[in-house]
Order: structure tokens, then sequence, then C-alpha cells
């Protein structure tokens, strides 16, 4: 008996070295056998569909580069991941950094500049930051969507004001994603902080707005997508699997009607809500990683912002490209049914990166107290 | 032992530690590296933490929603599972491995495209019962029955199905037998709880950590595993949203007492009031039950409608014009999951990825349960503690969520090799032996429990050594389990994917859940759907053969726990 | 009996065999033979393939030497409990045992049978000159087997 456990004492001590060497000579054999390759491009990037098989193809054909993407949730994903490999050097660019994110991912000291010297891409897209390192390939702005079959001032009167939406034929009716796990329901927060400010004497505008839209059963979801084809009735949502369709009104971007009808026969029920600073502009952006490959990151920059790629963006992307006198297509009532609100909020990617968290922090406050 | 054998001893005993080693490795550090990492982002002050999930807007309530939701879903579970699992295991069927198969697809489905498949069912367009605030709480419990009632099957099945006649038999006769109520409070009920509480903990868990079917099915709950979902993305960043992070931190440290309490429960249940009961030799034959299929049949079509309406989905295309929507019936959804656009790759990309890395993991994860589960089971002679406490390791991985293992896989592969997640073509199958691995062992533990000790000291006597023991004694008589489990594996690693979707991050790696994911996530496309459904249906089709050929393979053995 | 052979390991003591000191030579290696109470034959495995697990060879004569001849390709599940005692023999004394070990290998199988099986088995350790032990709780049992008898009483001190 005893000598049974001696043997198998001495099993565990071999086994335990055995093991941390073979796992050590088996990741860094596998692992580190190809890296630094003047002749590969790694993206880091999420569901961007312009970035597709084709348009990859076309660009390794051309320099010879080999890309390689690793595809992340969201824009969010992309900065923690960013963080997280800081100084490795693995990865050459970022696509799909918004200005929500941005200033954070610079104050990371994540990015660099890009020496490309691209003509043509419009002040516009330039506005939420001007420098180098980041470059805008893509920007949509988003807003409130309506359904204008029921929203019709019969039924529902279209708002004029965001206050509007705090009253009782109101209730229930309002559905918004979630600023703390969604993009658009981000910017559309961001908006709101700039909406009260301007239409409000009191500071406490934005507080008072989003109890009251609490008070009046606002439907809050984890995702644009829950809340779009969900619960709300203006768009393709009703043909999906899940729909509820309580909503008449939620958060997307100013174009979405634009896609839908570019998808439906250039026919939509779905509208934007043109309200002065209640739209937040959101653009994305290709930024060089430190420590990466910067000479191969730029050109595939170049390519992405070139003609033949970024006048795509609207069908392939769901997005305006960023170059001076595209706009979107007329075809199929794209551009007909979208819109470009006559005033965006106006808040800074530094102002969002110092107060994000105060900020969410007061959202969440009108949310939860006094309920 | 002595010098002719020790060498083998040693041999089997320090492959064995290495098995068990490098698995606790596997899944132990990347728990610790993440924890580490958001420790290190929200302070290390728990109350504070779960303080922050309490108060938030998006996850208060989420502890007791999680709690109240998985408990009736588990309930729900076992009263549609049981009486299936009666009319299966007491009765003769027809294509008796083809129903088995049928029953337990749910299992593997992925959970998004079970949502997909329960609310497409639910929806206006089929049975209309999932509209609105009132109905939607059933709606998911009944999802999570469809989705967990197989464990209830697979677990109470086997002993109906063999338990020696003469046990009822005899009770009949007996004053304290005579009614059926009597049987079932002295035979039934004591012979089915261990089978039964097993199963009831099982299901807890994954209702518990339900995140797809949460996310697509409440309106405006959460369960603790949707909420670290939908903060995880920023989680871990330091100075930006670290309230995330807390609520990460928290949501994981409930969730793992509690899983782990339960699978504590569920193993410890097993062990205590597992008894003996004879067995006969095979499947005693009982008989037709005439009107058999009434009950049956609503049970196949309640596993097999969701799965199907997918299919249907997959060739319906919705178009618009000027207002009117029709469906036509077309195969362009195919089409486009076939060639792939966008940012998608094409189907048989995906196809082939999950093939490869189901087979990967298959190849480790199979010896490494077979080392693991031997180990346990010699243990459970010399070392009864020792040999539960790995046990229960084992089944470590089903209590942390994929958001956690997510985050510590990121940031362990980081300090390995920053370039894996471009370069590493295998990582995928790793995070799938992790998840496949614990089946392996429950599985094989099941099988190498049920082989009479004497068959392995008969062969001893005959002077075999232990390699020749384990290739022409032990393998041979494990040929069920040892089938049930690869397919298993198999079928686990094709429908993966929490974990996967963290770790398949080179696009080219996508599988087919992860493709399918894709597909339903591009929004406006009206093909999108189709295709995602597309992807999907070609992913149950694999699952449908696997687990017919699955059944074919141990029909002939006693039941294990699979 | 299974200290003997090596399955159980003594609490105190040693074993011995020819002098050998045999304690800590795993069970496969001291060439000891064991037939259990019930013969435990492989149920995935035919006849002979039973036997293979002995020798690759001698099956058609080991199978004589029990009284089986031509039961080669059958299933062991087909076999009577006699039979399956006799297939169990064959293998024992196919892997050519120092000695041989008999767990009470008769209690199973009728009287009649028995009878004529221990006769059997005698005659063939006899003729091959091979060691057995029998622990048996039937004493005319004993008496028809053994050159020598041991008892065993442990309800006195």
């Amino acid at each position: 008996m005893n000598f049974k456990n001696e043997t198998r004492k001495i099993g565990c001590t071999k086994a335990a070295a055995l093991t941390i060497i073979l796992m050590t000579a088996a990741v860094s054999g596998c692992l580190s056998s190809e890296s630094e390759d003047d002749n590969s491009l790694v993206i880091v990037t999420y569901d961007v569909y312009a970035l597709s098989d084709d348009m990859i193809s076309t660009f390794e054909n051309r320099t010879g580069i080999e890309v390689e993407m690793v595809k992340l949730d969201d824009s969010g994903s992309i900065l923690s991941y960013l963080i997280q490999q800081k100084g490795t050097g693995a990865n050459d660019l970022a696509i799909g950094l918004d200005n929500t994110y941005l200033q954070t991912a610079i104050d990371f000291d994540l990015l660099s500049e890009s020496k490309t010297d691209i003509q043509g891409i419009s002040s516009e897209a330039y506005s939420p930051y001007e420098g180098k390192l980041a470059i805008p390939f893509d920007m949509g702005h988003i807003c409130l969507n309506y359904d204008s079959s029921i929203v019709d001032g019969v039924n529902l009167s279209v708002p004029t004001s965001l206050w509007n939406l705090t009253e009782e034929e109101w209730k229930g009716k309002v559905a918004i994603p979630s600023p703390m796990s969604s993009s658009p329901g981000r910017g559309f927060m961001l908006a709101t902080l700039d909406y009260f400010e301007y239409t409000t004497d009191s500071y406490n505008g934005f507080d008072t707005w989003w109890s009251s839209m609490r008070d009046n059963d606002v439907i809050i979801t984890p995702g644009w997508s829950e809340a779009y084809e969900i619960h709300y009735t203006g768009g393709y949502g009703e043909y999906m699997p899940g729909y509820i369709g309580d909503a008449h009104i939620t958060v997307s971007y100013c174009h979405s009607p634009g896609v839908e009808a570019w998808y439906n026969g250039n026919w939509t029920k779905s509208a934007s809500l043109n309200l002065d600073r209640a739209s937040f502009f959101q653009v994305e952006y290709a930024s060089v990683v430190q420590g990466g490959n910067a000479e191969n990151a730029d050109l595939f920059i170049e390519y992405l912002l070139s003609q033949e790629v970024n006048a795509l963006m609207p069908t392939q992307n769901m997005m305006y490209s960023v170059l001076e006198g595209q706009d979107l297509p007329e075809e199929g009532g794209y551009r007909h049914h979208s819109i470009v609100p006559d005033q965006n909020a106006n808040i800074t990617s530094m102002a969002i990166s110092l107060n994000i968290d105060a900020w969410l922090d007061r959202w969440n406050s009108a949310m939860t107290e006094g309920e | 032992m002595n010098d002719l054998g020790s060498g083998t001893y040693r041999l089997i005993i320090g492959t064995r530690t290495l098995a068990i080693a490098a698995f606790l490795l596997l899944i132990a550090s990347p728990i610790a590296l993440a924890v580490f990492r958001l420790i290190g982002v929200a302070g290390a002050n728990p109350r504070a933490w779960i303080e922050t999930l309490d108060g938030n807007y998006m996850s208060a309530g989420a502890i007791e929603f999680t709690f109240l939701q998985s408990i009736i879903s588990s309930f729900a579970t076992i009263s549609l599972g049981l009486p299936v699992a009666w009319m299966l295991g007491r009765y003769e069927w027809r294509m008796q491995s083809m129903i088995r198969a049928v029953l337990t697809v749910p299992f593997v489905m992925p959970s998004i495209i079970a949502a997909m498949g329960i609310l497409t069912l639910t929806g206006d367009s089929a049975l209309g019962i999932r509209s609105n605030e009132g109905t939607w709480f059933w709606t998911l419990i009944i999802a999570h029955a469809w989705f967990n009632m197989s464990l209830v099957i697979r677990f109470c099945e086997p002993i109906l199905a063999t338990l020696d006649p003469s046990m009822e038999e005899q009770l009949r006769l007996l004053p304290a037998g005579r009614t059926i109520s009597g049987r079932i409070r002295h035979l039934w009920l004591p012979v089915l709880i261990p089978p039964l509480s097993a199963s009831f903990c099982m299901s807890f868990v994954f209702s518990f950590t339900s995140f797809a079917l949460v996310r697509w099915i409440t309106i405006r709950d959460n369960t603790l595993e949707s909420v670290m979902a939908i903060s995880s993305p920023s989680a871990g960043i330091e100075g930006y949203m670290a309230f995330t992070s807390e609520i990460v931190l928290a949501s994981s440290l409930i969730q793992f007492a509690v899983l782990s309490i339960s699978l504590w429960l569920a193993s410890r249940i097993q062990r205590e009031l597992q008894r003996q009961y004879p067995m006969a030799p095979a499947r005693v034959a009982r008989g037709h039950f005439d009107y058999g299929w009434v009950f049956m049949a609503p049970a196949l079509l309640f596993s097999i409608a969701p799965i199907v309406s997918v299919a249907i989905g997959s060739v319906r295309v919705r178009t618009v014009e000027s207002g009117r929507a029709a469906d036509t019936w077309s195969l362009d959804g195919w089409e486009l999951a076939r060639d792939g656009s966008f940012s998608m790759v094409p189907l048989s990309d995906a196809m082939a990825n999950s093939i490869l890395y189901a087979i990967i993991s298959l190849a480790i994860s199979m010896p490494l349960g077979y080392c693991i589960a031997s180990a346990i089971h010699s243990l459970e002679r010399t070392n009864r503690r020792m040999s539960e406490a790995l046990d229960f390791a084992t089944m470590a991985p089903f209590a942390f969520s994929a958001a956690m293992i997510g985050l510590g896989v990121t940031l362990g592969v980081t300090k390995l090799d920053p370039t894996a997640f471009s370069q590493f073509w295998p990582l995928p199958a790793l995070a799938h032996v992790m998840l496949t691995t614990p089946f392996a062992i429950r599985i094989m533990l099941t099988g190498l429990r049920s082989i009479d000790r004497e068959y392995d000291e008969a062969a001893r006597v005959l002077g075999m050594g232990p390699l020749a023991r384990l290739t022409r004694v032990r393998i041979p008589l494990m040929k069920g389990p040892i089938t049930v489990a690869a397919i298993f594996c198999l079928a686990m690693s094709l429908g993966e994917f929490g974990a996967s979707f963290i770790v398949a991050t080179n696009s080219d790696w996508a599988t087919l859940p992860l493709l399918a994911d894709s597909w339903r996530g591009m929004p406006m496309n009206p093909l999108a759907e189709a295709a995602s459904n597309a992807v999907a249906t070609a992913l149950a089709v694999m699952a449908i053969l696997l687990f017919a050929v699955a059944e074919r393979a141990r029909s002939n053995e006693r039941g294990g726990m699979f | 009996m299974r200290c003997i052979c090596g399955l159980e390991e003594p609490d105190r003591g040693r074993v011995y065999f020819s002098g050998e000191d045999i304690t800590d030579v795993p069970p496969e290696s001291r060439g000891i033979g064991l037939l259990f109470q019930k013969p435990v034959l492989y149920p995935h495995l035919s006849v002979s393939g039973n036997l293979s697990l002995a020798s690759s060879h001698g099956h058609e004569d080991a199978l004589e030497e029990v009284g089986l001849q031509g039961l080669g390709e059958r299933g062991v599940s087909r076999l009577s409990g006699g039979e399956s005692q006799r297939l169990a023999l064959a293998r024992a004394l196919l892997s050519d045992p120092r000695a041989l070990l008999l767990d009470e290998p008769f209690s199973a199988i009728d009287a009649d049978l028995s009878a004529r099986l221990i006769d059997d088995v005698r005659v063939i350790l006899k003729h091959r000159g091979c060691p057995a032990v029998l622990v048996t709780h039937n004493v005319e049992e004993a008496e028809n087997f053994c050159d020598r008898i041991l008892f065993m009483d442990l309800s006195s001190p």
C-alpha cells in the first residue's frame, strides 16, 4: 500500500514538471512559428460588412500583402482587445473604433499616426477628430426613427420635442437601446445631454427627461437589434421571428429608413425625426496600431478610402461614405428616405472620454432612483 | 509495485496526472487571469460589486429573475421529460434509436438557433402565443424545457428500460405494492430520484446560464449571464466604464457559487442515492403500447418543430413591394450562404472549419477524458475524497460563464503569444476541448463503473499487462460509451457557440454556429435571415446524422448517463 | 486467495511462491491462474477470442482438454453455466500457470454437473502436474478434489 503511494508521488512530481515543460514547448513551438512578417497585415475589426472576401482578396492580389482579420464583437471590444494586447506588436490596423471610443484609445496610447495623405475626405467626417491617429472611413447620424403609418398626426402626433415622448400617448411605445451596451444607444444618450442643456433652463433636464421616460414605461433593450427588430413597428422587424411590435419610435440611423426603402422596392413606413441636437454624429475610424506594421496598415487605409471601395459604403456597409461629393444612392429611394439632421448634438470625443463614466452613472441614477 | 511492472505503472500514473494537470490548467488559468484583471479595475470589494450590480438599471433584479426562471424551467423540464422517458423506456418502439436521436437533438442545437426556432414557432406566423408581456415568460420556460428535456430522458430512460422486471413483479404481489401509488412510492420513486435530481440540477445549471434564449425571448429582464454578456465588451478597461467590470465580477461570483453548489449537489445525490438495482441483461421487452404514439408523436413534434421551422425559414424569403409583404419560396438564402458575401465566409468554409475543429477536439478530449475518467475511477477505491474532488473539478467549466472564460483566454493567450489570435488556427478547438472533455469524462466514467471489476482481474491473472488490458479488454468492453462520448464530443463541438465566439477571432476560422449568428446579426438585408437559417439547417442535419449513428452504435449496450 | 494471486495487497505478511517472495510482483507477472466463482468471460469476444487472451494458439487442444471441442466460434453468451466454467478453465490452463487458484468455481453449477467437472478438472491438473488451491464450503467437494485439506474456522479466536 505504502509502496503504491510512493509510486504515485514520484509520478506526480515528474508529471507536474513534464506538464510545464510540454506545455511551454508546445505553446512556444506552435505559436511563435509565424510572427513578424513584412508581407502580412493583421486587422482588428468587428463585423464591418464592407470588408468582404472579394474586397480583401483584391487588396491582397494588388499588394502581395496577406491579410489576417481578427473579428471581434463591436467597437468596445476592439478597444479592450487593443488595450490587452498593447505593446505586443501583434496587430497592425484597427478598423471600427468610433468617436465614442476613439479618445480613450488615444489616451491609452494605442494608436500611431497614419502617414497617408488622403485627399477628398469631407470636412464633415473630420469634424469629431482632425488628427492623424485615426482616419474616418464611414459615418452616419444616430437619431429617432418612427413608424409614419401610426405616428401620422391622427393616432399619434409626430414629436416636436423630446418632452412629447414623456406624455401619456407615448406610454410604453418608445424603445431605446441601452447606452451601456449599445453604440447607437450610447450615441443617443450623449445627444440628449446636449439637447437638454440647450432646451432646458435647469441643469436637470437630462435627468428629469430620462426619469419621466422610465415612468412612461420606456422599453430599454440591451442592443439595437432587440429594439428595432422586436419592438419597433416601423421596420423589417415585423417579418422577423420574435417580433412584438409595441413601440412606434426607436433609435437607429437617420438613413435607416433609406436602407429599408432600398431593400423594399422604394417603400418604407419608417421615417427619421429631425430634431435639433437630438441626433448624434457617429464616425468610424481606421487606425494604425502602435507597434504594428504601419506601412502595410497605411496601404490598406489608402485602399479603404479609395473611390472604388469607399463609394460602396452605403450599399456594402449601410453607412455614408466619408469622401467628398459622395452621397447615398438615389436607387430604391435610399437617399430620398434618409435625412441629414439640421443640427447634431455637439459632444466632442475628448468630452466623451473624460465624462462617459459620470454620464452613464447619471443616466443610471435617473433610470433607477425614486422608482 | 515491483521492478517488472513499475515502469509501465509509473507511465500510466504519470500520464493520468499529466492529463489532470493539463485539464485543470486549461480551465483554471484563464479564470484566474480574468479575475485578476477585473479586480485590478474594479477593486477587491465583493460587496461593492454586488451593490453596483443591483443598482444598475440594466442588471437590477437579474439575480431574482435568474433564480426564478431557472427553478421554474427545471420543474417544467422534469414534467415534460419524465413522461417521455417513461414511454421510451417502458415500451417497445419502432425506430427506437432514431426516436432517441431526435429527442436529443435540441440539446446540441446552438442556442441562437433554438431561440430563433422557438420564436418562429410561437410567433404570429405560426402559433401566435408570444406576442405580449403576458406570454413571453412562459415562452422562455418552454424554450428552456425544450432545450433541456433530453437531459431528463438521457438520465432516466436507461434505468426505466433495464430495471429487472422481477423487481416490480415481486412488489405487485406484496401488500404494499398492490396499488399504483404504492408501487410508485416503494419502487419507482426511490429508483428515479437520483437520475431525476441529477437532471434537475443540470437543467437548473443550463437555464441559469442561458443567454441567447433569454436575450431574444425576454422583454425586460436579464439573467446574470446576459448581464455579463452585455457588460463584458467594456469590462477590464481601466478608467472606462469601470462599473461594467464590477457587474461582471458580481455576476460571476454569484453564478459560480450557485452553480458550484448545484453541481456538487448533483454529483453528491447521485453518489449517495445510487443503489445497485438488479438490471436485466438487455433491454426488457415490454410489448407495445397501443396508443403510445398519441404520447410520443407530440413529444417528437415538440423536439423537431423548432428545427423544422428553421429549415422552412431557410427557403422562405420576404419581399416587400409598395408596402405589401409576401413570402416567396426560393433558394436565395442558401445561395447567399453558399457563396459568402459581406464579411461572411462561404458555407463550405464554415463547414470545413466546424468539422476540423470537431475532429481536433475529439482527438484531444477523448484520450484526455479517458485518462481522467480512469484516474477518478481507480481513485474511487483508494482515495474517495480525492476522486470526489476531481469528479467535481472536471465539471467546473459548466460553472463559469462564457464571458469570463473569454476574457481569461484572451489575457492568457496574449501573455503566451499575442499573434495567436490571428495565426494559431487550432485555438478554437482548445475552447471546445474545455467543454467537451467534461462530457467525455462523465460518459466514460459511467462506462468504466459499469465494467465488472472481475473482467480486469481475470485479465491480470491471465498474465496481461496494463497496455494489453487497455486495448484488448477495456476498450472493447467500453465500445458503447466510447462511441457515445465520441459522437457527443463531435456534436458539442459542432454546436459550440459561446466560447468559439470569443476565441475564433480570425474571420477565416468561423464555424457553422458563428456563421449562422453573423448572418442573423446582419441588419436590414431580407436575405440575411434566410442565409442564417440555411447555415443552421446544415448544422442541424449534421447533428441528427451523428446522433443516429451514435444511437446505432450503442443500441445493444446498457444505458449510461447519456 | 486474492492476495496469493496479487489482486489484493496483504495488510501485513509476505507471499512466497516456491521460496520466492512475490509480494510485490503484479498479478499479471506472477503466473498464477484464478478461476472465479462465476466464470468471467468477455462478452465482446467469441469462445476462441476469449482463449486468445491467454495464448494465440493451441485453442483446439485446450477446448478438447475441457471437453468443449468445436465450440471455438460460439459466442460466450450462448454457453451454459458448466460450459462457461469449462471455458474459463481452458483459458486459465492455456496461459500455462505455475499454479491455479479455484475460488468456489463449482458452486454455481448443479450437483450432477459439478461432480463431473470436479473429476475432470482434477484429472487435467494431475495430468499437467499443476498445483492448485481450491476454496470451497462444500466438504464433500473438497474431499473429492483435494490431496490435502485445510480447515479455516473464523468462529474461534
